[in-house]
């Protein structure tokens, strides 16, 4: 050993210092920005900024507004907007921290109860977003300087009632809306039901028993109905009279009980792949020569069978299935110490109220849009490829029309999920039907002691 | 010379229990196991999120530029990368140093409390993560430390697990005797730990390094609550933001899986060479 | 220079620790060394050394008084490990605290929380989910824990007995499932095992050992056996490195002595080498116990998060996870946390007695 081994070492000694150093040094220095220590004068700044853009007409040019926002999101698709708001406000630099939705609500939890470090703006997935609403940490938007409600007749009114509470506040927005759909094969269905047609495929899917039918038909000709019998469940929320809870108390609609039976038949049957969603299979199903349909809302066709479809392309429809429904979609809020809420505002009028951003949006990524406008000039346009040339954002358009109000419930993440696995146990013989039931209202007891359940 | 001679007579006589080829047999079946899944995660770096999903691929595809832009285009990764060093770096130093001082404490130095505090060392490890990262944010909020990457290195001064296990080599392996050799020389206590006491227990010191190094490495949960700058986020934190929501970019997934493994089978093999290889009877040559 | 010290080794892992060390009494720090390297044949050479210079120093009087002695070993004794404790009491010490105090809360863990004295802990002993997922727990530790011992044992016997060529190799692969992040591991295998296309439904397919595909994930005891199977996985590389690092401390001469005595290679083993390492096989079960009781990330990035199926794989640091975080029981997660804790100790202090014990008997 001797000399080299030594220079080695000292070489090797320094380098892990430094870098232990350097690590040091940066976080030091970056705690004071992170602090809110440069958020004092743009605050502000944006106080008195409020008052004289809130005369003004909505549109207006930015009036210098400056600052940076920071934002958590649970999916990417915000970030899509940022280079676009940058246009109209290039002062306001826009910071977007993407955190998987598994662990938003923990990223999130410490944040919200000591009122540090939280962002100025952040998403809600439908599983949680009823919570945040009625929770206090989103901005009503219904005061100065939003005056929200001017706005509220031009977005899809299913939007606009999942972001408000009980109360009447309006706290959240969306981009988006994810109106459902049965997405099918036209040329299996031209094959086994001699038709391809949007329309009569619709009619022959146009209850549950029907579509039981269906399923024989096509099982008949060796093919599978579904990808998977849950993603029939995104329809089947909103084929319920009554939402999971109400008054505290738990209520399994009837027609919940008769999904189950459903579910089974379809399992026994062998109607479906019996795979999980999101599983490699059924994302494979797009491709393949044996499966008729997904049970998808809009983000169903922008993320699973159009970027897949390549032999199949052109052999996909939209139809409606028994009833119109809408499943999912992502919503987001300013919250409420937000020390930039006038920019804040601003992102948020860019992304959820101005109908050419949305429209260009949605025409780049093929997501369906929350504004009525934009989805109404898009219904204008040309049809999809991949759909054989049918419009989505005139099928949506029609469904959407169809759908009000929503059904959900702070508590509906984790009763969705308690129900799904009782309908798998009862589907695939586990249990009988009162023993999943049983086991369904002592899952929901254990996560929500506070419910009534009879 | 005579170390070498028992060696072999050991392992001459014990060796017979199995069958050569068998035994070679045995342990390529296991280094397959083992490996197998690596060549999975590096074959499928290359294909795009469609084709992983809907098939099984055995053959290198051609989408590594495209999954590599795409992970470039979520997250700056190498950034990530580079923040995962200046935290487990440094963590890995403190926990090698102090956890064998720790442990040299305990095990040499008889003192009230010894077995008291030695058992409150392994409850420290006993209380589940998953929540008690809810105090722990709200600690780092009280020092001013979310954002900083302390949080991640300071508590390797405190590692009850290498404590644990560098306590047992020591008892095992230094004698008394050797440490009064030691003081009757004149040399003061933390010089006896430093020139005499660590060098020979550096074997186990090195090994606690590899795996501390790996688990701070992965560090997820802790890093995602706490920091709220982009900026700052470590390797694995980086690498879930890649997952989309509805759907994963499972491409880049992996390359980023990949990417992340590299550095830390370099810590591997540099250490572990030479860490062990010196314990084995004969079976080096 | 003698080739099979390991000084180079030890240098070589130098850059962590370094600082703290001066080089150059780097030949001396060897030669003390070969005592205690697992080769003891050189151990009474240098003990005659040291003992005859130490004996000398110690008539020209430099000894220390016996009291003093004791007072510098209680001193240095808490010096050593004050740093330890200085950590633990400010980074470890309040997140425990602060779960023990939110276990007595009714706390979603955004809204101000309110106190309900012992209301979780009277929900937590009727909950029968909390008492499943202890099962399942145990359960999957214990059919990861048990085969892993057993080969770690087995490969630390070969490697260390046998001339294994390329046994550096086959120990750094044999690692190597370690060092992917857990979540992605069990993401990796749900890919593989997922539905009746599944890379392993065709590769069974394909060998015609099956004519129709298996449906993996609809069995909890597959399901449950396959996180047990990924724990084995990741960690025997791990166990055999440890336990080999026991095995070799084990003085040759201990063998030679049996091997007089005319004592069989099996017997040599378990008489011998067994009870030797006991201070490691002590070592491996208790963070095991630890590590294993809290296992998360594998069973839930395997199936969808909620233990599917039928709670097989739902684990009681999940259940807390998705106490905390999904259903906002935070107040009552903290007391299941405490409920995880106090298991924990328990069977860490029940192994720690039975393995004691027999060491004594």
């Amino acid at each position: 050993m001797g000399m080299n081994m030594k220079k080695w070492l000292s070489a090797m000694l320094i380098g892990t210092m430094l870098i232990a150093l350097i690590g040091c040094g940066n976080s030091t220095v970056n705690e004071g920005t992170a602090g809110g220590d440069d958020q004092q004068p743009v605050e502000q700044e944006e106080e008195t900024g409020s008052v004289e853009e809130s005369q003004q007409p909505e549109g207006s040019e930015a009036e210098g507004l400056s600052g940076e926002l920071n934002i958590w999101s649970s999916g990417e698709e915000l970030g899509r907007f940022v280079s676009g708001f940058n246009q109209v406000y290039p002062d306001i630099k826009v910071n977007i921290t993407v955190i998987p939705n598994a662990d938003f609500l923990a990223k999130l939890t410490p944040v919200m109860s000591s009122g540090q470090g939280a962002p100025d703006i952040f998403t809600g997935e439908s599983d949680y977003v009823k919570y945040l609403v009625e929770s206090p940490f989103w901005e009503d938007l219904r005061g100065e300087p939003y005056n929200i409600e001017q706005y509220t007749d031009g977005i899809w009114p299913y939007v606009v009632s999942v972001g408000t509470d009980s109360a009447g506040a309006i706290k959240a927005l969306s981009w988006q809306a994810s109106p459902g759909s049965v997405l099918y094969r036209r040329d299996l269905a031209q094959q086994v039901f001699g038709t391809s047609d949007p329309e009569a495929v619709g009619a022959l899917l146009a209850s549950n028993d029907k579509m039981l039918e269906a399923a024989a038909t096509l099982k008949e000709n060796g093919i599978a109905m579904f990808a998977s019998w849950q993603d029939i469940l995104n329809m089947q929320f909103s084929n319920r009279q009554t939402a999971w809870v109400e008054e505290d108390k738990l209520i399994i609609d009837e027609s919940m009980l008769d999904f189950m039976d459903m579910a089974k038949t379809i399992y026994e049957s062998g109607y479906d792949l019996n795979v999980d969603p999101w599983s490699p299979e059924w994302s494979a199903a797009v491709e393949s020569d044996n499966t008729f349909c997904y049970v998808l809302p809009s983000w169903g066709y922008q993320f699973v069978v159009k970027p897949a479809a390549n032999v199949t392309m052109g052999q996909w429809g939209l139809a409606q299935g028994p009833v119109p429904y809408v499943k999912g979609g992502t919503w987001f809020g300013i919250y409420k110490d937000s020390p930039q809420k006038e920019a804040a505002w601003k992102f948020m009028e860019y992304v959820a109220l101005n109908a050419e951003a949305q429209q260009s949006y949605a025409v780049e990524y093929g997501e369906y849009v929350s504004l009525k406008e934009a989805d109404q000039a898009l219904a204008a346009a040309e049809g999809e490829e991949v759909l054989g040339g049918q419009n989505l954002f005139e099928f949506y358009n029609d469904q959407m029309g169809k759908i009000e109000s929503d059904l959900m419930t702070p508590y509906d993440g984790q009763i969705n999920n308690a129900f799904l696995a009782a309908v798998k146990v009862y589907a695939n013989g586990t249990m009988d039907k009162d023993a999943a039931l049983a086991q369904f209202k002592n899952d929901v007891a254990t996560q929500y002691p506070d419910l009534i359940i009879e | 010379m005579y170390r070498e001679n028992s060696a072999k007579r050991v392992s001459g006589k014990i060796g017979k229990i199995f069958p050569l080829a068998f035994m070679y047999l045995f342990l390529t079946l296991l280094l397959l196991i083992c490996v197998l899944p690596f060549l999975l995660v590096l074959i499928n770096s290359t294909h795009t999120s469609i084709d992983i999903v809907t098939r099984l691929n055995l053959t290198f595809g051609t989408a590594l530029s495209e999954n590599y832009e795409k992970m470039q285009s979520s997250v700056n990764i190498w950034q990530g990368f580079g923040n995962s060093l200046m935290i487990s770096v440094p963590f890995t130093a403190l926990t090698g140093y102090f956890s064998a001082l720790t442990a040299y404490g305990f095990s040499k130095y008889r003192f009230k409390g010894n077995k008291v505090l030695f058992w409150v060392v392994l409850f420290s490890m006993m209380l589940p993560s998953q929540l008690s990262i809810i105090g722990f944010y709200q600690l780092n909020l009280k020092l001013s430390l979310l954002n900083s990457f302390l949080p991640f290195i300071l508590p390797g001064m405190a590692n009850a697990t290498a404590v644990f296990f560098l306590k047992g080599m020591i008892e095992q392996s230094i004698p008394d005797s050797l440490i009064e050799a030691g003081r009757i020389e004149g040399s003061s206590e933390i010089h006896i730990f430093n020139r005499l006491i660590l060098p020979c227990i550096m074997p186990g010191v090195a090994t606690m390094c590899i795996f501390n190094f790996v688990s701070s490495w992965n560090n997820y949960l802790g890093p995602l609550v706490i920091m709220t700058d982009n900026a700052k986020f470590p390797m694995p934190v980086m690498i879930a933001m890649i997952k989309g929501l509805y759907q994963t970019n499972y491409g880049a997934l992996y390359l980023a899986i990949a990417i992340s493994v590299v550095p830390i089978i370099i810590v591997y093999i540099f250490l572990s060479r030479y860490i062990i290889s010196g314990l084995t009877l004969g079976a080096e040559k | 220079m003698n080739k099979n010290c390991y000084g180079e080794g030890r240098v070589l892992c130098l850059p962590f620790t370094v600082c703290f060390i001066s080089w150059e009494s780097a030949p001396m720090i060897q030669n003390r060394c070969a005592a205690t390297r697992g080769t003891k044949a050189a151990l009474p050479k240098i003990f005659a050394r040291v003992s005859a210079r130490s004996a000398l120093l110690f008539q020209k009087g430099m000894g220390i008084s016996m009291k003093k002695k004791a007072f510098h070993k209680q001193f240095y004794g808490y010096l050593f490990i004050s740093p330890f404790f200085i950590i633990f009491l400010i980074f470890g010490l309040y997140p425990i605290v602060s779960t023990a105090l939110l276990s007595m809360q009714k706390w979603d863990g955004m809204l101000p929380p309110d106190f309900n004295g012992i209301d979780n802990y009277a929900r937590l002993i009727t909950d029968t989910t909390f008492f499943r997922s202890v099962g399942n727990t145990i359960r999957i530790w214990l059919f990861n824990f048990i085969p892993q011992m057993a080969i770690a044992l087995l490969l630390a016997a070969l490697f260390t007995f046998n001339r294994v060529r390329g046994m550096i190799l086959f120990r750094a692969a044999f690692y190597m499932p370690n060092l992917i992040t857990a979540a992605s591991v069990g993401l990796m295998f749900n890919l593989l095992f997922n539905g009746g296309k599944s890379a392993v439904n065709h590769l069974l397919l394909m060998t015609g050992i099956i004519d129709t595909p298996i449906y993996f994930f609809e069995s909890p005891f597959f399901t449950s056996s396959l996180v047990s199977y990924i724990q084995w996985w990741m960690w025997f590389g791990y166990t055999t490195i440890i336990v080999m690092t026991g095995m070799a401390s084990i003085d040759t001469q201990v063998y030679e002595a049996a091997m007089v005595d005319g004592a069989s290679k099996r017997k040599t083993f378990f008489a011998i080498t067994l009870p030797l390492i006991r201070p490691t096989l002590i070592y491996m079960t208790i963070t095991s116990i630890i590590g294993g009781m809290q296992i998360f990330d594998v069973p839930a990035t395997l199936t969808n998060g909620t233990g599917e199926p039928q709670k097989s794989i739902l684990t009681t640091a999940m259940y807390i996870y998705i106490q905390a975080f999904r259903s906002h029981n935070l107040g009552y997660a903290s007391a299941v946390s405490m409920g995880l804790f106090l298991m924990i100790a328990l069977l860490s202090m029940v192994s720690f007695r039975l393995l004691r014990r027999k060491e004594e008997g």
